[in-house]
């Protein structure tokens, strides 16, 4: 009772190259930058799309294998895609949008079933009103509802909260929440927020140039990134070298690190641990360098200072810090941390 | 407006009434209408292909299916009666195997009217699949409904609107059809001579009845344009 993916197939430039695996009543999110093969991959699942080579089970039954030559059609696989757009059929109503899905799998009394969804969407009120009379979050809910009446074994949701503002964000984002705790079957989340992966999943999968380039539960993964996208959303500066002897070394330069692990690593440093200077610093910091202000990005009282360098880093420094160094961008600074503050692990 | 303005309005009623004009326009309504709803029936689904299917010699079937909307209707008055002659390719089949003669007959102004004007709603309908949203057809797919049932539920009730534009476009070019019909099917009153045939001929003996039925042609026109003006500007 699982789903077992592992999708190979050429689309465009898009090379899309990964395996995975997901049990029931388990919401596993996709999380990658767009143009990742996040969307390509859930047509792959769906049957939209047939891979190349792989193959892709669900329940134990293949739905697609180009080397057994078995491809099940999306029509006939027991998966329910929620789309970005939603994609409710503009010349039906609500409550028919619900019911298609129960009429072509020849359910009994696809009406009232669809009904019975709708009240369970409290949208009972809009069962006869057109898909282009509701709100944004109204039609979320429909076509959530008109995925999972036909009681698919596999739900994918291909970001389910992009469309919507960000006033309705978390209102919809709580309800969603529900629902997907009453599914039985495996749901399959593709979102580039992190927030939706951390309240609607139980675990994620990071996904990059079609690749799984990370995966587990939220806090393994923002604990200990291993991609620049991961690094970038949660805020770190994030390096991939050589280390030897508590020397990382990236690129030309290096950096000192407390811990001694060799080899292939990634070393991290959270931005508030950077500390920058006008005038060359004295003291026990072993990483100091300088560098060029590129820019300044303000988040409440706090400064995100961009400095080029031999390494880029990112420093977060109070914007009182900020006015007594001067900065306006495009100046020359120093810039030092403790190698007690870099985090060294294997890539 | 010079038809307006020659238009012998006293007489226009009586000419009107006469039995050869009531004829000619109950054969033309049976006619285009006939017509037009062969053309639906087959220009759909040809429109689908076109539109949706990826095969060779794609282009070469939609030159044909354009063909007939470039070509002079005698000319295609010609091409049926070589196809569908007593002598024709499939012509003499029919007759030989089933008796079925078309050239000259009242089943041969609607193959005439229909070959000439299911080009504009094949046309049109295709123009409308291309512009719809194709993944609203892959959602339904996801829920389970097979190639027809997308068709049905889906496909064609969101092109519906360029299906109707396209059989009115269709009916106003049969209802107007001359050189095709006169040329396979003859000007025999009562049984192929339509309303524009039964113009030409009026010229000749009765011209003011002959201008009165013009206009009667020129009314329909304005109405389906005036009528149809803003769908076919969505669709096109």
């Amino acid at each position: 009772m699982t789903l077992r993916a592992n999708v190979n197939l050429r689309l465009g430039t898009l090379q899309l190259a990964l395996g995975l695996v997901a049990a029931p009543g388990e919401v596993l999110a996709l999380l990658g930058p767009n143009g990742a093969g996040k969307t390509t991959l859930l047509r792959a699942l769906a049957g939209l799309q047939p891979i190349e080579a792989g193959g892709i089970e669900l329940d134990g039954v293949t739905l697609d294998s180009p080397l057994a030559g078995a491809f099940v059609p999306a029509e006939d696989r027991s998966v329910g895609v929620l789309f970005q757009d939603y994609l409710l059929f503009p010349h039906l109503s609500v409550v028919e949008n619900v019911a298609f899905g129960l009429r072509s799998r020849g359910a009994d009394q696809p009406r009232q079933t669809a009904r019975l969804w709708l009240q369970l969407m409290d949208l009972d009120a809009y069962a006869a009103a057109k898909p282009a009379q509701l709100s944004g979050g109204q039609a979320q809910r429909v076509a959530l509802a008109r995925a999972l009446a036909p009681a698919p074994r596999l739900l994918l949701l291909d970001e389910p909260l992009a469309a919507l503002d960000a006033s309705s964000k978390v209102a919809i984002r709580r309800e969603l929440q529900k629902h997907l705790s009453l599914f039985e079957g495996i749901c399959l989340l593709v979102t580039h927020d992190p927030v939706d992966a951390a309240a609607l999943a139980d675990s994620v999968l990071v996904i990059e140039d079609g690749r799984v380039v990370q995966q587990g539960t939220l806090p393994q993964i923002t604990a200990r990134p291993r991609s620049r996208y991961v690094a970038d959303l949660v805020g770190v500066n994030l390096w991939r070298g050589q280390a030897h002897d508590g020397q990382v070394s990236v690129g030309v330069a290096s950096i000192n690190a407390a811990d001694s692990q060799d080899g292939d690593v990634f070393a991290l440093v959270h931005p508030r641990a950077v500390s920058l200077y006008v005038e060359r610093p004295d003291g026990s910091p072993r990483n100091v360098w300088r560098g060029r202000v590129t820019s300044l990005d303000f988040a409440g009282d706090r400064v995100r200072v961009r400095v080029d360098g031999p390494v880029p880093v990112v420093a977060e420094i109070t914007s009182a810090a900020l006015a007594e160094l001067g900065l306006v961008g495009g100046e020359e600074v120093w810039v030092s941390f403790k190698a007690s503050e870099v985090d060294v692990y294997s890539a | 407006m010079g038809l307006v303005v020659k238009a012998p309005w006293p007489e226009a009623l009586a000419d009107l009434r006469a039995p050869e004009s009531l004829d000619a326009f109950r054969l033309s309504l049976i006619c285009s209408l006939s017509a037009t709803a062969i053309a639906v029936v087959l220009g759909v689904p040809l429109a689908w292909v076109q539109a949706r299917m990826e095969f060779r010699g794609k282009n070469l079937l939609r030159a044909l299916t354009t063909l007939p909307m470039v070509l002079p209707p005698v000319v295609g008055g010609v091409a049926l009666l070589l196809a569908f002659g007593r002598r024709g390719l499939i012509g003499s089949y029919l007759f030989d195997a089933y008796g079925i003669r078309l050239p000259f007959t009242t089943a041969g102004v609607i193959l005439a009217e229909t070959f000439v004007s299911m080009p504009f709603l094949v046309i049109t309908v295709e123009a409308g699949l291309r512009s719809m949203n194709r993944r609203l057809e892959e959602a339904a797919r996801t829920l389970g409904a097979h190639r027809w049932t997308v068709f049905r539920r889906v496909t064609v009730p969101l092109v519906g609107p360029s299906i109707f534009a396209g059989a009115v476009l269709c009916w106003s070019r049969a209802l107007g059809e001359f050189g095709a019909t006169i040329t396979f099917a003859g000007n025999f009153p009562g049984q192929t001579q339509t309303m524009p045939l039964a113009v030409y001929l009026l010229l000749e003996t009765r011209p003011d009845a002959a201008i009165v039925l013009s206009l009667v042609l020129v009314l329909v026109s304005l109405i389906v344009l005036v009528a149809l003006r803003d769908r076919y500007l969505n669709v096109s």
